[in-house]
């Protein structure tokens, strides 16, 4: 009970939720706020307190790793696959992330859909969210963070198109739901894979999912492990929006901002990271997938950077700084340092949690206007927001001592130290981009003039307590989070790295210490060299930016359309799918044969026979009789005859 | 009294209380009223219920009374308790059906019970001449059952039909007894079996077999025995088509049990072959004339031939060589009860639909119920899937049980052939679904008021339904726990108390 409880509270309340949901609309009245809001919000922060109260052992002591079945899923011959929880170091920090933020989220959403009609089923879909989260995080085996998987899946789905009425936000929807579903099959191979080789060697009670009896024979895995670790990281491409597979991610943004921060930003697009750090067992077999992971998330955190640079759309350039993050947690992931992948995800978690919901405030306070060309000087209507994103941008963009600084250097140097150098030093070039794109969104939002229409100025307003409480908790979080990370030489200690126990990491010696010390003044440097440099084109001549977009125009244009993906995806692959399925699947297979000859052509071949054998029920009773006495005869005959 | 009087009263009380009841419901509906109507309807219901719980409870013994006349086993138990059931609940039809009228029919119920008490009978005894007796007490009562509607000469066509064909199977059948006797001297099938044959008697053997069996096969409506069913089906009042499905098939596949039970040991007559192209014929002529039927009475028709069928097979899986596979049997006992479950509820159905003396069973007079009688449509809907077949209902279960004993025995052939017809007959059962919920409404519907009986009826077929579909161990234990011989170590039902003497 005290790990299902987790799940089961907010499980409790998207079964509420939703049926207050329900009642509302039968009733064509919804139910009172308060209600949902006591359910909504009180069930997560007992999720919350849950969590704690069950991760508190491990934090001061290092228990045995938790475990409770709930039931028996299921069993065929020797596959066995249980409902399973497991709580160790890796799924505490998950579930605490998860539902920290989360209940945090949840509060913050009370203010910011105040007034949505379908404010009982936004909040069901919510906590739905949690509890898939929290399964994937907790499950015991691959088939339950399967599970897990999908479920954030849907409620992903379903809240960016919250507002369906609206055509473009209801494809967003279907887009992330596509895109997903070809990383969800490689995870699903990754799986069947497992099982495959694992089945011969099961006994009587294991499951071969379960992480625990996977690791136990991950030498059983060794020699396809390559390919397996590929597959599930095709998976988690897709859920973490990597390239090729992070198209989704910024069209998710169509969905209500809360549910970016939480889903697209904090929690469930970590859920690849996760993964890795689960299954690093099996991902430490294969070098050539870790390599693999680790280019491409330096790829996709740099080119994301890029695109970052010139949007014009507020939570554009947060969903691209996410993208561009998520590609730090895999280089850190990839080069084999998993415990630095958590840290930073967890730093991350909020102070990208922060942005967002800054970000959400100013759009509230905007009546939904996005363009940070119509924002400015917001800073003077809203100091609260301001000044919370102004330290969650200090964190992101790496300056000491807030949470970013110690999590990203912490990479950077992991990356150097272990001899990949080229990696290392894109990656000191995407921290600039990242430092001079987030100065460029604060100052254009919230410093300089105000460029909103001055009937729009009079209404900006600063947002109500349930959101500012909240942000003014991340922006404290923002600043301190980075000290569970504190490297060897500033004189701290890495709790976080000692406590989670993760994979290899290379011994600390003088060499080491001066290689960290100078990427430290590096990276501190060029973050201060991008923030002035942003201060300079934003603030002070704004003409700068004006002719060097004009005079790189080629560059300027491609960063703007974002290197064109979405029209190449379209070309190459959405349209000649669509085609093909309009002519030679559907025309030809489906409707001709499977509907012409197969459906329609056995049923009237049937209906044929049904009416040959009718005829002969012609309502005479002499005719009957004498079929009786045929049928006698020819049996008398047969034993006869035989 | 007699000595062995004392016994038979121990061992047959169940019986004789059906007896007894029919002969005070003649005299308790004398009065001609609705009230004497009611009164007898709640001595009907009584009785039944009173003896399916004897039939329940008492333990097989294995009596033999005078030479097999009666016989008191763990197969004749077990199919005289569904008998009981099935006579309860048609009890419970007749009271919503005809209470309404003015002028109720008076001499229904007791022919119910007296239909009722050759079911019964039949299948407690192996003795020809108490078995012929029995089949006609039952069919007797049934042809002027079906014809009970009097003002419709449907109703009258249906009884004159079933009383001539069914005239010519009872020929047959009693031909058949005569050449067997003929052949080995005996009256009572468990002493035939002991009988050795001569060598020149086999011929006149066979083909009194195959004649007693097609008397059987008419009952079952086995093809190319089947043609009564349609009409006589879409002619009798619901409540006596679904009494005849449900009760005849008990009655009728128990005799045919014990038939077989001693007829393979003459390993000559290939029981297993016959049986097996009688399952397929019936099987693929039931499903395809059910396809092209707009009745729901005619549909139920076939649909109850192609049970027929399926039960077929399930015989033809006890046969193997010279041995009777006993064992086996529980499937066609399960088999059995979940066709009068889920036939009944189809009947019920038809009941509530029919009432005031006005049959309704066209399928175009379904369209849009499920909107307008939610409660109706539903229910319906559960025992048409039940039947085709669908999980998580008794219909999947038995069918799957069956299937999978004829592929266990080597009849793989035939049961990939009958799972292909099952699967043709979803469409049949679909097609009144696809009038509840697919087309509106026509005109106004009026649903008379079910009785309080009903409703409860009603809910206890459909949660039955459902209980076996998902919880089939317990009666599936018990169906399989049956044994034709005595078992004395079983009793019915574990559990309950035993009124042993």
């Amino acid at each position: 009970m005290q790990l299902s409880g987790i799940l089961l509270w907010p499980l409790l309340g998207a079964i509420l939720n939703g049926t207050f949901a329900l009642v509302g609309a039968k009733r064509k009245r919804p139910v009172p706020r308060l209600w949902v809001n006591i359910f909504g919000v009180g069930l997560p922060i007992l999720a919350l307190a849950w969590s704690v109260s069950a991760g508190l052992p491990f934090i001061f002591a290092e228990p045995e790793p938790l475990r409770e079945n709930l039931f028996s899923w299921m069993t065929v011959g020797n596959f066995r696959v249980d409902g399973g929880l497991l709580l160790d170091q890796i799924s505490v920090l998950m579930i605490l992330i998860v539902t920290g933020v989360g209940s945090l989220i949840h509060l913050y959403s009370t203010g910011y859909m105040k007034d949505d009609p379908a404010y009982a089923k936004y909040f069901a879909y919510l906590n739905l969210f949690l509890t898939s989260m929290l399964i994937l995080v907790l499950g015991d085996n691959l088939l339950m963070m399967f599970l897990g998987w999908e479920g954030v899946g849907l409620c992903s789905y379903l809240l960016i198109g919250f507002w369906f009425e609206d055509p473009a936000k209801a494809a967003a929807g279907k887009k992330a739901f596509v895109v997903n579903r070809i990383g969800d099959f490689g995870f699903l191979i990754g799986i069947f894979w497992v099982i495959s080789l694992l089945m011969p060697h099961v006994g009587d009670q294991a499951s071969p999912l379960n992480f625990e009896f996977m690791q136990q024979n991950a030498g059983l895995l060794a020699g396809s492990a390559t390919l397996i670790t590929a597959f599930f990281f095709i998976g988690a491409m897709g859920k973490s929006a990597q390239i090729p597979l992070y198209v989704w991610l910024p069209d998710a943004m169509a969905g209500p901002t809360p549910v970016s921060a939480l889903i697209h930003a904090a929690t469930m697009v970590t859920a690849g990271i996760y993964m890795i750090a689960r299954l690093s067992f099996l991902f430490d077999l294969a070098p050539q997938t870790l390599q693999f992971v680790a280019v491409i998330g330096m790829v996709t955190a740099f080119f994301a950077a890029t695109i970052a640079l010139v949007q014009n759309d507020i939570k554009k350039v947060l969903a691209y700084s996410t993208v561009s993050q998520l590609g730090y947690m895999f280089l850190a992931m990839g080069i084999g340092s998993y415990s630095t992948g958590m840290f930073h995800l967890m730093t991350h978690a909020f102070f990208k949690a922060c942005l967002f919901l800054g970000a959400g405030s100013v759009i509230h306070a905007m009546h939904h206007e996005q363009d940070i060309r119509h924002m400015g000087g917001l800073r003077r209507f809203m100091p609260v927001t301001a000044w919370t994103f102004v330290i969650a941008t200090l964190a992101i963009s790496g300056i000491p001592p807030f949470a970013g600084f110690f999590s990203k250097d912490e990479i950077l140097w992991e990356t150097f130290h272990r001899g990949h150098t080229i990696l290392g030093v894109l990656g000191v070039l995407t921290a600039l981009l990242t430092s001079f794109y987030m100065w460029r969104l604060t100052f254009l939002t919230f410093f300089g003039k105000c460029r909103a229409s001055s009937e729009a100025q009079e209404h900006v307003h600063e947002s109500p307590f349930s959101m500012t409480s909240v942000l003014i908790l991340l922006a404290t979080l923002s600043a301190v989070g980075g000290f569970l990370g504190v490297p060897h030489i500033l004189g701290g200690h890495h709790y976080l790295r000692d406590w989670l126990g993760l994979g290899q990491h290379p011994a600390q010696d003088a060499h080491a210490d001066r290689l960290e010390m100078m990427l430290m003044a590096l990276s501190v440097g060029g973050a201060l060299l991008s923030a002035t440099t942003a201060y300079l084109f934003y603030l002070k001549k704004p003409q700068w930016p004006r002719r060097l977009a004009a005079s790189f125009q080629g560059i300027y244009r491609l960063w703007l359309n974002k290197y064109y993906v979405d029209e190449v995806y379209d070309a190459t692959v959405v349209q000649p799918v669509k085609r093909s399925s309009e002519s030679f699947f559907y025309g030809l297979i489906d409707r001709l044969l499977i509907d012409g000859v197969l459906i329609n052509g056995s049923g009237r071949f049937l209906a044929f026979m049904g009416s040959l054998v009718s005829r002969l029920q012609g309502g005479r009773v002499n005719a009957y009789a004498f079929y009786f006495l045929l049928a006698l005869t020819g049996m008398i005959v047969w034993v006869v005859v035989r | 009294m007699k000595p062995d009087a004392l016994p038979l009263i121990h061992t047959f009380w169940p019986l004789l209380l059906i007896g007894v009841g029919a002969f005070a419901s003649l005299i308790t509906s004398v009065w001609g009223s609705v009230r004497s109507f009611r009164v007898t309807g709640l001595l009907a219901f009584g009785i039944f219920l009173g003896a399916a719980y004897g039939f329940a409870t008492l333990d097989p013994v294995a009596h033999s009374l005078a030479g097999g006349i009666l016989r008191a086993d763990g197969l004749g138990y077990f199919l005289s308790f569904l008998i009981c059931l099935i006579g309860a609940v048609t009890v419970v039809f007749s009271f919503n059906y005809w209470e309404n009228l003015s002028e109720p029919v008076q001499e229904v119920l007791p022919l119910i019970l007296f239909a009722a008490l050759g079911m019964v009978l039949m299948v407690l005894t192996t003795h020809l001449l108490t078995l012929v007796l029995a089949l006609e007490l039952m069919s007797l009562s049934l042809y002027v059952l079906v014809g009970s509607r009097r003002a419709d000469p449907k109703s009258s066509e249906a009884a004159i039909k079933y009383f001539l064909l069914g005239s010519v199977a009872a020929a047959f059948l009693l031909f058949g007894i005569s050449f067997l006797y003929g052949a080995t001297g005996q009256m009572d099938l468990s002493l035939m079996g002991q009988q050795a044959l001569s060598p020149d008697k086999a011929l006149l053997f066979q083909v009194g077999v195959l004649l007693l069996l097609i008397g059987f096969a008419f009952k079952v409506a086995a093809v190319p025995f089947h043609f009564w069913a349609p009409d006589v089906y879409e002619g009798s009042p619901a409540p006596v088509t679904g009494f005849m499905a449900a009760g005849v098939k008990v009655a009728a596949f128990g005799a045919w049990l014990r038939l077989l039970h001693v007829l393979v040991s003459w390993e000559f007559l290939e029981l297993r072959t016959l049986l097996v192209i009688l399952s397929l014929l019936t099987m693929f002529v039931g499903n395809l004339a059910a396809l092209r039927q707009r009745s729901l009475k005619r549909i139920m028709a076939y649909s109850s031939v192609a049970h027929a069928g399926y039960l077929l097979l399930g015989l033809a899986t006890l046969v193997e060589g010279a041995v009777f596979l006993e064992a086996g049997m529980g499937v066609i006992l399960f088999y059995l009860g979940t066709y009068g479950l889920l036939t009944l509820g189809v009947f019920a159905m038809l009941t509530l639909f029919s009432s005031k003396g006005k049959e309704i069973s066209k399928l175009d007079d379904l369209k849009g119920l499920g909107y307008t009688n939610p409660v109706f449509a539903a229910a319906l809907t559960v025992f048409l899937i039940s039947l085709a077949g669908i999980p998580p209902t008794a219909g999947f279960v038995a069918k799957y049980f069956l299937f999978a004993r004829a592929i266990e025995t080597g009849l793989i052939w035939p049961a990939i052939l009958g799972i292909l017809t099952s699967a043709v007959s979803l469409y049949y059962y679909l097609g009144p679904v696809v009038q509840m919920y697919f087309h509106d409404p026509v005109g106004e519907k009026s649903m008379p008021a079910a009785t309080l009986g009903m409703k409860v009826l009603v809910s206890f077929l459909v949660l039955g339904a459902f209980y076996l579909g998902l919880f089939p161990g317990k009666y599936l234990t018990w169906s399989n726990g049956i044994r034709l011989e005595a078992s004395r170590s079983t009793p019915i039902l574990s559990g309950m108390p035993q009124t042993r003497p």
